[in-house]
């Protein structure tokens, strides 16, 4: 996983060090907004919703207990709640395909072969996936945690991630295949 | 089942592997025949691992974070943590207290017997005069050198081309720079061991570092007469101006800022806001700062250096400044991308000092956009490495003979090193390559010593150690330059600005002159006899108590509790 922060920042975010509050905002902010922005397919609402993790974080700090990668997989836990209770207020269908993308802007469109895996081409494919096998593929190969971490953010046990994973893994290939002509 | 578990398990081996750098092919090499289904899955993990994925709107992502720390200020530092101590604790927590209380009971005793317990500040690398004082209008202001110690209720000052850093038992350090004075209103170290540093500073400029509060905690606040900053860990600078306006800007860290009516702003690093008399501060704003010559004054509208900005400020009226003087501009960026001058005065040498701060908008090959403004970059351009858009940083630049800028180098803000103070602006003595204003020196004047020469005050006194004023004052030389700092002493002591310069060039520092002279006025005596004195060894504080005690026939003060002249220790 990159970045780490040390135990003594967390602590100093614990006592409502501003600064250390700050820190921890910038080491975590762009994982968890690229979580959202797989889970919800909204960019927009990945951001309020990365905002809203943060505030959260800040109310909630006092009672953590752990280390930087402990942090890290509890606040992918309250992302994912926040993402499951936004859809659950809005009663709306939870992974829609968008054509608002952000992957792309660096790619002109004639640069994209059928052969080049984009993030719209991955987003479109991690769409038909079920919540936990997207979960797993994103929170493994996008924001990069350990399959131990992600077995306690998702409070499930390795085995069942691991064939998460796997299942997850084919099914995206499956659809990658269809989609693009990818691999 | 078993055998979906050992693939399972198979398959994160490998993937593990891929996280540790190995090579995807050297992996599905290592594949035996009945594994090559997966070779095919462990692709597709290795390019969704490669992929560029999205990122938050720079932008964004910089208000966001600024909204989430003012919440996290908001809810007050250290109270979680103070009641999770209490509910931890649980029933320890009497004989703890009873235990803690004995302990400060001792500590206290240390306090006040020991000068480095936290209840002393240390001037150090003193340059010109320093001085220090019981009030704010106290007419006995005393010389310091360096090593002396000051605490809470003393004032300091410094002079003409002074400087001082004063060190605070924690480690903070405050640079006062010249023609500045400040207050320590409070400086104590509590019981847990947090140091409390609350200054007020009434005019000029200083530099704080305050120590990181990572692994120590201190408390850090600058009074201001239109408003105060507050810190926990930080770099910044303050700048008190005589028009009712002060200036906070943030080199390291995040400073709070609140107007002394009202209102509250937070400033990150690069950021910098001012608050004016009876307002609230500024937004917050990204900073520039040029040294050059003035190429073009139009109205408003102004360009130093081929750089072109706007000032809303009456110079016209007390600063005649005119195409070719050498100036030195700071100002700030605003959100519609103008650039505004806050501060505009002349220059100390020739060399071009071009400088902004802003928010990394893109990159590429060979040119960044950074705060909307377009910067060129080449092999020289020396950038820190891991700038990624979203990132504050500061840009040193030139500009090109097309007009178009050249990042010299790119720093990100956040990860500047806790550095030194900078050297104060003005250091004493020197001149790398004196200021050009084109105002005319008016009312020249023949030197005129004050008084005729008595040789009264030395007889008691043999000096032990030589002072030779080093007499190579460079920019002497050149005639043609006029010292701003002397034209003014010139004028406050109605002498001739050569006389002012004379001593200058023999090495005494303007904070010097300016001391001399007014030693001279006061005591009636010549001005050369007090430089002989100074020139015999004897220190200025010894000097200004020779004369004001024989001048000034022992007023009696009124006794102030906190008076520095007592606290004055080597």
């Amino acid at each position: 996983m990159p970045d780490t922060v040390s135990v003594d920042l967390i602590l100093e975010a614990q006592k409502g060090n501003p600064d250390a509050v700050g820190a921890l905002y910038e080491s975590y902010h762009q994982r968890v907004y690229q979580y959202l922005y797989y889970r919800t397919a909204d960019p927009k609402l990945a951001e309020d919703l990365t905002g809203d993790v943060f505030l959260r974080m800040v109310e909630k700090l006092s009672r953590f207990q752990g280390d930087d990668r402990a942090l890290f997989a509890w606040l992918l836990q309250i992302a994912r709640n926040l993402t499951i209770d936004h859809y659950r207020r809005k009663n709306i269908l939870q992974f829609v395909k968008s054509d608002e993308s952000q992957c792309s802007i660096e790619d002109p469109p004639d640069e994209i072969t059928e052969k080049h895996l984009n993030c719209q081409v991955l987003h479109n494919a991690l769409s038909t996936l079920t919540d936990d096998q997207r979960d797993v593929i994103v929170m493994r190969f996008v924001v990069g945690m350990p399959l131990s971490e992600v077995a306690k953010t998702l409070r499930r046990s390795e085995d069942a991630i691991k064939g998460l994973q796997r299942r997850g893994l084919i099914a995206l290939r499956e659809k990658l295949i269809v989609l693009r002509g990818v691999l | 089942m078993t055998q979906d578990r050992n693939i399972d398990s198979l398959l994160e081996e490998r993937l593990r592997e891929l996280e540790n750098g190995i090579a995807i092919d050297q992996i599905l090499a290592s594949l035996s025949l009945d594994q090559a289904d997966l070779a095919s899955l462990i692709r597709v993990a290795a390019n969704t691992r490669l992929l560029e994925q999205p990122k938050q709107d720079p932008a964004h992502s910089r208000e966001q974070k600024r909204k989430i720390i003012e919440y996290a200020s908001s809810k007050g530092y250290r109270s979680s943590y103070r009641t999770k101590i209490f509910w931890v604790l649980g029933p320890a927590s009497l004989v703890l207290f009873t235990l803690l209380f004995l302990f400060s009971i001792l500590g206290g005793l240390l306090l006040f017997t020991n000068p480095t317990s936290g209840r002393y500040a240390t001037f150090q690398e003193i340059k010109g005069i320093v001085e220090v004082a019981s009030s704010k209008d106290e007419s006995n202001w005393i010389p310091v050198t360096n090593g002396d110690h000051a605490r809470e209720g003393a004032f300091i000052r410094t002079r003409m081309d002074s400087s001082v850093v004063i060190k605070f038992p924690d480690g903070s350090q405050t640079l006062v720079e010249p023609e500045s004075m400040l207050s320590i209103s409070y400086l104590r170290k509590d019981w847990l061991g947090y140091t409390k540093i609350y200054l007020n500073q009434y005019m000029g400029s200083t530099h704080n570092n305050v120590k990181n509060l990572i692994g120590e905690s201190i408390y850090f606040e600058i009074v201001t007469p239109e408003g105060k900053a507050t810190v926990h860990g930080t770099q910044f600078q303050v700048e008190v101006d005589q028009s009712g306006v002060s200036h906070f800007s943030v080199d390291r860290g995040i400073l709070q800022v609140f107007g002394a009516n009202g209102g509250k702003v937070l400033l990150t690093a690069g950021e910098a806001t001012e608050v004016k008399a009876s307002k609230v501060p500024e937004p917050p704003a990204y900073q520039f700062m040029i040294q050059g010559k003035i190429n073009r004054i139009s109205g408003n509208n102004w360009t130093v250096a081929n750089v072109p900005f706007t000032t809303e400020l009456e110079l016209s009226h007390e600063k005649p400044f005119s195409t070719g003087d050498l100036v030195v501009v700071r100002g700030r960026i605003l959100t519609d991308k103008r650039w505004i001058a806050d501060k505009v005065k002349y220059g100390r040498n020739e060399k071009e000092k071009l400088r902004f701060t802003g928010v990394v908008d893109s990159i590429s090959n060979d040119h960044w956009v950074i705060g909307g403004t377009n910067v060129k970059i080449n092999n020289q351009s020396e950038n820190d490495l891991n700038i990624a858009s979203g990132d504050s940083v500061e840009v040193n630049f030139i500009v090109l003979s097309d007009g178009s800028w050249l990042a010299k180098g790119i720093t990100r803000l956040e990860e500047k090193e806790e550095s030194k103070l900078p050297l104060s602006t003005t250091p004493a003595n020197t001149l790398q390559v004196p200021i050009i204003p084109t105002k005319e020196i008016e009312g020249r004047r023949t030197p005129t010593p004050l008084a005729s020469s008595t040789s009264s005050h030395e007889s008691s006194y043999t000096p032990t150690l030589g002072y030779t004023p080093s007499g190579e004052t460079t920019g002497c030389e050149l005639g043609d330059n006029i010292q701003p700092e002397g034209l003014r002493l010139a004028d406050r002591y109605e002498v001739s600005y050569e006389e002012i310069m004379g001593w200058f060039c023999k090495g005494y520092g303007f904070g010097e002159v300016d001391l001399a002279y007014e030693l001279s006025l006061k005591s009636k005596k010549p001005v050369e006899q007090i430089f002989q004195l100074r020139a015999s060894g004897l220190g200025w504080g010894d000097i200004k108590k020779m004369f004001e005690a024989k001048v000034t026939p022992t007023p009696a003060k009124h006794k102030d509790k906190t008076k520095p002249t007592k606290h004055l220790k080597k």
